[in-house]
């Protein structure tokens, strides 16, 4: 091979595997020293520059790039890096750089292949696009995409201007503006991968590639879609799409189609300029850093805790929608599930919820069919208590009552083997009460999912008085198995999610008992970037658990909350939301009416207003919840807020939030609030000065 | 020397009973599914899918972990075929461990019977100490057929190399080579005889004089029993939860809570139209179902009871089993020589056993069995049938009703006796036990119990 590579490079020439017959292609290897992942940073690639010029003297026939790591190619540009662009020239000078490098793979001369192996993502996919081929192993880990959008960003080494050549321009915009992985069942289906094989034959596959390359160039195909009027209308079909989708509150995804669309009508230099302009000016967008301070924090949430050894077993009692859907994602991550109930009906419908989940969470494997049937059977239902002795984990979610949930527990705890992990899936009961009943109140946790459980991506770790720290780490370890964001909160009313959504709900029916609509406040909401608004988030809850829940605050802090006459008055009525198809909205077919008589706006509150009532009690919460030590710090509010509540993303979190607006002149105007709608509004004494 | 630690542990060794005495295999525990009328509730559900449900949940009962299982016999009467050996397929979707063996034993309706003992034999010959064994069908599932002129000329279509031979070939279809042959009706038939499984009852109703009147009111006796023995049927059944529908089965669901005679009495017969008496009310119904039973060496069993926390008490040893040939046209009385046969191996009498269950395959067939056992072979014709062994007390038969109520999954149905048997067993503290079902082709097989 040309150069033997220094001590500590990362991209290195490896002598072919595969003996004679690959003759002439050489292996580019990526193995990033000193990091479990490789990723596109200045050092890496100008490393790459220099290999790429070896690969240029002749000698080779063939390029072909893998990666050193185990289980992923490339993990995409270093976020930190990014994270550390503090102007737009220099956000444009990084991308230029990363293009013009990558570029290179594409102008060699010779063919150039990507053995995709793992994660693809970002940069690296970029970097796969460059290349003449691509081909991709079988392996569940094998994803690739542009998630660059998620971060309020858009593809930033050419991805934009080579993507739509490759997929269309459709499928392009499809990618870079949701930011959606695909397995490589899609990447195949759409194109982005030419072909895929077992890893085992990954690289003969990613000779055969360069070979048949060499023999015939691939060339871009003509596009019904390509044509100049199709073009303008697919795009402006995207744009409307992700202004439904966003409400223009997020740029990058605009961009993004923009962009595509460039590639098809301006030369590559052109189009990469504008890419990289486009880069530099979104990653100083505040919507871009609020996006990648929450990226920071699921980072830092996916670390820690202590995982479960593969294949457990995992209890669940009770077989509602929480408990399948806890049993659904189990199994689907290769852990085992029994499901407990009393009552034989009740197995049917968690048998469809689970089977639901465990779809969702293998759609993009390889063999789908396969591994759902094995899935499926690694669940299994019972109405009795045999069968938990190797539980490695127990989750409780049965009907909210102490009476109920202490003999579930007695008789659970009788049943496991001494190792096994106690977690309730509460929302309203007190994990120190719960623990009462046990004889190891240590090993017992609240471990609270948030519904849909497949959709939703916190889990709130309660510890009682009794947990161990032990117990708080495998609790931990096992929502990150689950593939969720753990949060360590305190066990008070509520815990965090719950406590800082009640204000936000009660002060919405103070609003609707002060004159505003339903739809008003939601609108309100929804324009701040919520994903929903107080109402319909009521109605998709149940009115029934909303009320015994606003009972439950009402009691624990008198002065600040009460139950609203009019939730009282709809539960009477037995309207009780979606599940009844009445509550503050109708449910019928098509989308949901406000309910007549039901607050009709008399338009004698501004939107502000609306928005400042709703969303500063919220942030008061907030600050007592900190300052209480209901949660361990303010960047547990904002993955908690952002994650389980869907606070609005690009706004970082509802700290972030806070400290963006000024906590100064948040504070003054819930004095200004409080003045005027009384003693609920008043700040607490705890709030930052700064 | 080698380390103390170091040993591999490459072959578990069996547990050796005290010199002179004989590995017995006893039944630890076990479970099935309710059974369910084809093409109802279970339908989705493969045959493999069935068994893996009761296997995991007889496992868990007796709180035997999967990896302490040797060996996993199953029986399943049509086979399914996306699932070349069922047992297997089954027994790893179920999660038992890679290195732990299964097969699939077939021998017709005592498929499940015939799986019990075999375990029986891998245990008494040393070769288990753990056996998970029983049986799965799914009738809903059995295929329906191509007829063979239809496989034929797709064949010679293939074969045919210019357009106007394709064209000749394609000429010579009919539409009756699209009938389909419905592989249950098929499975019911014995080619060896050309009677189905209801005309061979019919042969007994004519010989031995059995009137419409009696079948029915067996029949009525049996849905009333099982009625009544709902609660105590529960015991056994695992619900079986429909992913792909959301619905679940709970309760066997072919058991008749409203029946009389006046219903019975008006279906008209099934088999012979004319002058026969086997209706689809006196026949055991169609239905998919599975049953898995944990049988073991006795003193791993005991062990086992003492040491794991939730492990139950064994419920019955099995004392012997045997099985018979007879006439395929009077398959019925496989009973009636299977079931004397057994007993005479263990040195019983017939007034020994405290409980009796002969699989209903059809009201007159078990009433042939009865007073064939009663009487001796009445007409003299099959050489070979024992002297009368004497009446059998109708408190002591059946006790639970049978396969008139809750239907014959095939495969299932011998696996289903030996459990419920054994659970009845150990309800009433009675010492011994007898179960035993005729098999289509012309065959009887007979299970003792007796009380650990």
């Amino acid at each position: 091979m040309t150069a033997a590579s220094g001590g500590g490079s990362a991209w290195t020439w490896v002598p072919s595997a595969l003996g004679a017959p690959d003759e002439g292609v050489a292996f580019l290897r990526f193995d990033q020293p000193d990091s479990p992942v490789n990723l596109l940073s200045e050092a890496t690639l100008s490393e790459l520059a220099l290999r790429l010029d070896e690969a240029a003297t002749g000698e080779h026939r063939a390029v072909v790039v893998t990666s050193g790591k185990e289980e992923s190619f490339i993990a995409g540009a270093d976020v930190d890096a990014i994270l550390a662009v503090d102007s737009v020239r220099e956000g444009v000078r990084a991308s230029a750089l990363g293009q013009d490098v990558l570029r290179r793979l594409s102008t060699l001369g010779i063919p150039t292949v990507a053995a995709i192996h793992g994660a693809c993502v970002g940069g690296g996919a970029e970097l796969a696009c460059w290349c003449d081929g691509r081909v991709a192993s079988t392996s569940d880990r094998t994803r690739i995409g542009f998630p660059e959008v998620r971060l309020g960003i858009v593809p930033g080494f050419g991805g934009t201007q080579t993507l739509p050549g490759l997929v269309g321009l459709p499928q392009a915009i499809g990618l870079a503006t949701t930011g959606r992985l695909l397995g490589p069942r899609a990447a195949r289906r759409i194109g982005l991968v030419d072909s895929v094989v077992h890893v085992d034959h990954l690289l003969a596959e990613a000779a055969r590639r360069a070979r048949e390359l060499e023999r015939s160039p691939s060339r871009s195909r003509r596009r019904f879609v390509h044509l100049p009027g199709v073009r303008a209308a697919v795009t402006a079909v995207a744009r409307r799409r992700v202004l439904a989708r966003a409400g223009g509150r997020y740029p990058a995804p605009l961009e993004a189609v923009r962009l595509c669309r460039l590639a098809l009508e301006v030369e590559p230099a052109r189009g990469l300029a504008e890419e990289a302009r486009a880069l530099g000016r979104l990653l100083q967008s505040p919507t871009a850093r609020g996006l990648l301070h929450v990226f920071d924090l699921t980072r830092t949430a996916k670390r820690g805790g202590s995982p479960p050894p593969p294949d457990s077993l995992v209890g669940v009692l009770g077989a509602g929608v929480m408990g399948a859907g806890i049993a659904g994602i189990a199994v689907a991550k290769g852990h085992r599930a029994r499901v407990k109930d009393v009552q034989a009906e009740a197995l049917g419908p968690a048998a469809r919820t689970a089977a639901r989940a465990i779809q969702r969470g293998l759609r993009q494997a390889w063999d789908r069919d396969v591994a759902t049937r094995r899935a499926l059977s690694r669940l299994s239902f019972t109405l009795r208590p045999e069968g938990f002795q190797r539980a490695d984990l127990v989750v409780e979610a049965v009907v909210e009552r102490l009476d109920v949930k202490h003999a579930v527990l007695r008789e659970v705890e009788a049943a496991v083997g001494d190792a096994c992990l106690l977690a309730t899936n509460t929302s309203s009961l007190s994990v120190g009460e719960l623990a009462a009943c046990l004889e190891h109140p240590e090993r017992f946790v609240g471990l609270h999912f948030f519904n849909p459980v497949p959709r939703m991506p916190l889990v709130e770790v309660v510890p009682g008085p009794a947990t161990s720290e032990d117990t708080v780490r495998r609790a931990a370890g096992w929502a990150i198995a689950l593939g969720k964001h753990p949060v360590v909160v305190a066990d008070a009313p509520g815990f965090l999610v719950n406590r800082l959504l009640m204000p936000y709900l009660a002060e919405a029916f103070e609003l609707l008992e002060g004159g505003a609509g339903v739809a008003e406040v939601d609108a309100a909401a929804e324009a701040f970037g919520m994903p929903m608004g107080p109402f319909r988030l009521l109605d998709e809850v149940g009115l029934d658990v909303a009320r015994h829940v606003s009972e439950t605050f009402a009691a624990a802090f008198p002065t600040r909350f009460r139950t609203s006459d009019v939730l009282a008055r709809l539960v009477d009525g037995g309207r009780l939301g979606r599940k009844t198809r009445r509550g503050l909205y109708r449910h019928g077919r098509g989308a949901a009416r406000p309910d007549h008589g039901l607050g009709r706006s008399r338009g004698r509150i501004r939107d502000g207003e609306i928005r400042d009532r709703l969303f500063l009690r919220m942030a008061d919460e907030a600050v007592r919840c900190l300052a209480e030590g209901t949660c361990r710090s303010a960047d547990d509010i904002d993955l908690a807020t952002v994650m389980g509540m869907g606070f609005p993303p690009f706004r970082g979190g509802l700290w972030r939030h806070v400290k963006t607006e000024g906590p100064r002149e948040l504070r003054a105007r819930l004095e200004g609030l409080a003045e005027r709608h009384g003693e609920r509004f008043r700040p607490c004494a705890a709030w930052p000065e700064g | 020397m080698t380390p103390a630690g170091g040993r591999k542990k490459t072959a578990r060794r069996r547990s050796t009973p005290a010199k002179g005495s004989v590995r017995e295999a006893v039944v630890v525990g076990g479970c099935r599914t309710p059974f369910g009328r084809a093409g109802g509730v279970l339908e989705p559900l493969a045959a493999h899918d069935l068994g893996r449900l009761a296997m995991v949940e007889a496992l868990a009962r007796c709180a035997v972990d999967p990896g302490e299982v040797d060996h996993v016999v199953m029986g399943c009467a049509g086979m399914p075929s996306d699932a070349a050996n069922p047992a297997r397929v089954a027994a790893l979707l179920g999660g038992l461990p890679q290195r732990v063996p299964a097969y699939t034993v077939q021998r017709n309706c005592a498929s499940g019977m015939e799986a019990v003992a075999q375990a029986e034999l891998l245990i008494r010959s040393g070769r288990a100490d753990v056996v998970l064994c029983g049986g799965m069908e799914s009738m809903s599932r059995y295929p329906a057929e191509f007829p063979r002129s239809f496989r034929l000329k797709v064949a010679s279509l293939l074969r045919a190399k210019t357009p106007w031979a394709r064209l000749g070939v394609l000429a010579g279809f009919r539409p009756a080579d699209l009938r389909p042959e419905w592989g249950l009706q098929k499975g019911l038939s014995d080619p060896s005889c050309g009677l189905n499984m209801g005309e061979t009852a019919e042969v007994l109703a004519r010989e031995l004089g059995i009137s419409r009147e009696e079948q029915d009111a067996f029949a009525l006796r049996s849905h009333e029993r099982a009625v009544a023995a709902s609660d105590r049927l529960a015991e056994e059944i695992v619900p079986v939860p429909v992913a792909d529908t959301g619905r679940v089965l709970g309760r066997d669901d072919a058991v008749r809570p409203e029946q009389s005679l006046e219903q019975l009495a008006r279906l008209r017969p099934a088999f012979d139209r004319r002058h026969g008496s086997v209706t689809a009310g006196n026949a055991c119904g169609i239905t998919d179902g599975a049953c898995a039973l944990v049988v073991a060496e006795r003193g791993w069993a005991e062990r086992h009871a003492a040491r794991r926390r939730g492990a139950p008490q064994p419920l019955a040893r099995v004392a012997a089993w045997s099985v018979a040939g007879v006439d395929p046209r009077r398959m019925g009385l496989g009973p009636a020589r299977a079931l004397p046969m057994a007993l005479a191996e263990a040195s019983w009498s017939l007034a020994d056993v405290d409980l009796l269950e002969i699989n209903e395959a059809f009201a007159a067939q078990v009433l042939a069995v009865l007073r064939v056992l009663e009487e001796g072979d009445l007409l003299q014709r099959h050489a070979g049938l024992p002297e009368a062994l004497g009446a059998v007390d109708p408190s002591r038969l059946n006790v639970n009703g049978g396969a008139i109520a809750l239907g014959h999954p095939v495969g299932v149905s011998g696996a289903r006796l030996v459990l419920t048997l054994a659970l009845e067993m150990r309800r009433r503290g009675v010492a011994r036990g007898a179960a035993t079902l005729c098999v289509g082709g012309g065959q009887g097989m007979a299970v003792l119990l007796e009380a650990p």
